[in-house]
């Protein structure tokens, strides 16, 4: 059997799990489900698998990819996995992939507030021609102005649509929260939801 | 699951947040509204500790069986939860339910470690829960605790309601079944403590009046209300028969022992006189290996994992470990699936075993010795010699292998520096015997020796024996790590601060309540972990009560003393106990119980009082 690619949502308390979490669940959940992953050859095997742009902790997503170099499984993988995963893991697809991971452009988010005030004075920032924030790379610490490679797509009451750039540079739902830090007067929870994830030319990338 | 609604604010800010979240697989939820007793199973340590306890497993399955019954599980936050939640005004909730602590008619702490006294101290803080037993006036909750450590709960008499005494399966239902009619029939509490005290195996310390010598010594404990003049501890007669979770939580993030495990058998044959799980764990009692497989295949299918470990005191006098392990590989191995085999003795390890059992993966090999020289390793009745271990380094060493881990103890009764000296010595024969047999040099060695401080322990022959002063063990630490000669081994070694409280509270009585909940305000609790342990805190925690540390600690207790745990019956004699004290004096070992009974008394907890060594 070719790669497969997985489509899965995290919400709710799985959101707390880390992307490392969440390997070693489907690692697991692939076996109890009877799916066989082919390993990596050498002194420590590890299955072959990969999710796309890890999620931050705390977010969640209805649009996850794992990809997984299956060897054999079930005949409705995505029922026998949904009967082992954990609470909030939810596979929603699988199918072959069409085209590579790298082509993944943007990501579109829902960004919850708890009013309309917060989520209007959230649009105010993020509608800024210039957003600074410290973002951490390979060299350390620098400053990136986020504003050319965020878009807000509408605000509904108090919740907020946006895309953001997903890759070079990635920018995620942390960066969002610290573009707020300092230039609100208080603190402002945030629930993030990752809706989609496209291509260059706006897509839906599956 | 409902969580409160200021986590959402916390958990992203905290380290590791899945620990507080709950939602694992094979987690067991129920409906709130039919549920008759609420069970909270807490573990006074920190998630990925209590969830790698198969103790807490197992109760875990037991209690879920029970209709009416909801057992949820609750754990001591890390220090930057604690803090969150405080400034939050979020309580210390269950996992499952999300429900307060509070809200739970039962509240029961597995107790393993002394250290985690004050978690306990924490959790119920944490949760708003009076500490002291005498100031929850009510039948809700009932707090008590079981586990290893209970067979002296005396240091946290007065925190605790009761006290479960030896192994829970059987005794936790039946005190569940007693909440069950007190709740319908709206009993006090008192009512309640004094029926409860009825159960055998369940100690309740109110009901004990404690009267002292004027030098600090325990006069006597008096029992009121009917309550037994000694409580003997619980066992499960058949293993085969008993509960075990095959249908387990799988928990999604990280946690220490990572993998299934199985348990082959309680008790241990061999009567090593320092340790406590060697004596309070008998009768042997072992499973079939037709059992354990079964349990072993079904626990790895449902769990998806890819690692099994056979856990128990002494893995390899397990007899029928080579059926075992062919029946456990015959499933595993077509699966990459690895057999661990932790707890090896260096006088039967076979090289055959280990060669089958570490095709899949192949980790290091651990022994212990526990001392340097014959004669000390006589007196502690290791029963190991210098030749066997020597042996089964050459074995492992020609097989391959070019990891070892030697485990020892310093301070240990009658020790002398030519004792400690010998920890070295053994460890560069052990390097020598690694160049006259690997096959291949150049790959290298790596010999760690660890030592611990050693720690008298209720219920064993050394329970009468002072633990040397911090002073002795740190010149004894000192000199062995000037004394060891090859960069190929590496030497750890255990604070001697933290054995130092940890022998105080192992052998302590109740005054030390006092102390933990000074302590409690002075350092807060993780106090097992060493970024929260607090000596200066502990040291004056015990000045400000009016207690010096050293009178449990450095004193020698004579045969006639009576002691805090004398009100506890783990089966073995007293008189077993002077025995072995004596020829330990003498130098003298004792056959393990299968070459010969020595009498313990144990078997007389079997129905039928034949003991399975």
């Amino acid at each position: 059997m070719p790669e497969l690619r997985f489509r899965f949502a995290k919400r709710g308390r799985a959101a707390y799990l880390s992307h490392l979490d969440v390997m070693r669940t489907f690692q697991r959940a692939f076996i109890r489900a009877g799916i066989r992953i082919r390993h990596s050859e050498g002194f420590n095997p590890h299955p072959k698998m990969s999710i796309a742009l890890p999620l931050q902790l705390g977010c969640e997503s209805v649009c996850e990819l794992l990809d997984a170099s299956v060897i054999d499984g079930p005949e409705d993988m995505v029922a026998a996995l949904n009967l082992v995963l954990p609470e909030g893991i939810e596979v929603l697809a699988v199918g072959e992939p069409h085209r590579p991971v790298r082509e993944i452009a943007w990501t579109e988010w829902s960004l919850r507030f708890p009013d309309v005030p917060s989520a209007q004075e959230a649009e105010r920032v993020f509608s800024l021609p210039e957003l600074s924030v410290e973002k951490k790379t390979k060299r350390g610490l620098a400053t990136l102005d986020i504003a050319p490679h965020i878009r807000l797509l509408s605000r509904e009451g108090e919740e907020l649509r946006m895309l953001l750039r997903a890759d070079s540079p990635t920018i995620n739902a942390g960066d969002l929260k610290k573009a707020l830090t300092g230039r609100l007067t208080e603190e402002m929870p945030m629930r993030c939801l990752r809706l989609r994830l496209m291509t260059e030319n706006k897509e839906s990338f599956q | 699951m409902q969580m409160h609604p200021a986590m959402e604010a916390i958990l992203p800010k905290v380290q590791k947040p899945a620990r507080y979240t709950g939602g694992e697989f094979g987690e067991i939820l129920k409906n709130k509204e039919e549920t008759e007793v609420r069970f909270a199973l807490c573990f006074p340590d920190t998630y990925e500790i209590g969830m790698s306890n198969l103790g807490l497993r197992i109760l875990y399955g037991v209690l879920n069986k029970m209709p009416g019954v909801w057992c949820e599980r609750v754990f001591e936050p890390w220090r930057d939860m604690t803090e969150a939640m405080r400034a939050a005004g979020v309580p210390l909730c269950a996992l499952e339910s999300g429900d307060p602590l509070g809200d739970f008619d039962l509240i029961g702490f597995s107790v393993g470690y002394e250290m985690s006294f004050v978690g306990i101290l924490d959790m119920l803080s944490l949760a708003g829960i009076p500490l002291r037993s005498r100031d929850r006036t009510e039948l809700r909750p009932i707090v008590f605790a079981g586990g290893s450590c209970m067979y002296n709960p005396e240091p946290i008499a007065d925190f605790i309601d009761l006290a479960v005494i030896g192994e829970g399966e059987e005794v936790d239902a039946e005190l569940t079944e007693l909440y069950r009619k007190a709740k319908r029939e709206g009993w006090t509490k008192q009512r309640f403590l004094r029926a409860a005290a009825g159960i055998e195996g369940v100690y309740v310390p109110s009901l004990y009046d404690v009267s002292y010598f004027p030098d600090g010594r325990i006069e006597k404990m008096t029992p009121r209300d009917g309550a037994p003049e000694r409580v003997r501890k619980r066992i499960i007669q058949d293993l085969d028969g008993a509960s075990f979770p095959v249908h387990t939580i799988i928990p999604s993030t990280e946690i220490v022992h990572d993998r299934t495990m199985l348990e082959l058998f309680r008790g241990c044959i061999r009567g090593c006189r320092f340790c406590q799980a060697g004596y309070v764990y008998r009768p042997v009692r072992a499973k079939k290996a037709d059992t354990l497989i079964r349990q072993g295949i079904e626990s790895l299918k449902y769990a998806g994992y890819e690692e099994i470990s056979l856990t128990s005191l002494s893995t390899s006098d397990y007899k029928e470990l080579g059926a075992l392990c062919d029946g456990l590989l015959d499933w595993c191995e077509p699966r990459s699936v690895s057999l661990s085999l932790p707890s090896l003795r260096a006088d039967n390890f076979s090289l055959d075993l280990m060669q089958r059992v570490q095709k899949v993966r192949r980790s290091g090999l651990t022994f212990a010795p526990e001392a340097g020289t014959q004669r000390l390793r006589d007196v502690i009745n290791k029963n190991v010699t210098e030749e066997d271990l020597l042996n089964a380094c050459r074995t492992a060493f020609s097989g391959g292998w070019s990891s070892v881990k030697l485990y020892f103890m310093l301070g240990l009764p009658t020790e002398t520096d030519e004792d400690v000296l010998g920890i070295a010595d053994l460890a560069y024969k052990v390097y020598q015997v690694w160049r006259v047999s690997t096959p291949n040099r150049s790959r290298g060695v790596r010999i760690t020796v660890s030592t611990s401080c050693f720690i008298p322990k209720p219920m064993t022959p050394f329970q009468w024996f002072p633990q040397d002063s911090r002073e002795e063990l740190i010149r004894k630490q000192k000199m062995l790590k000037e004394a060891m000669r090859s960069k190929a081994i590496s030497y750890s070694w255990h604070e001697p601060d933290v054995s130092y409280v940890e022998a105080a509270l192992a052998v302590g009585d109740r005054r030390l309540g006092k102390v933990l909940e000074h302590l409690y305000e002075l350092a807060g609790g993780l106090q097992a972990w060493e970024e929260y342990f607090d000596y200066e805190a502990w040291l004056q925690a015990f000045r400000d009560s009016g207690l010096d540390p050293d009178f449990y600690v450095r004193r020698s207790r004579s045969e006639e003393e009576f002691l805090p745990w004398d009100v506890i019956d783990d089966g073995v004699t007293k008189a077993h106990l002077i025995r072995e004290k004596h020829l330990s004096e003498e130098g003298q070992v004792s056959p393990d119980c299968r070459k010969q009974c020595l009498g313990c008394g144990a078997n007389r907890l079997l129905k039928g009082g034949k003991c399975d060594a």
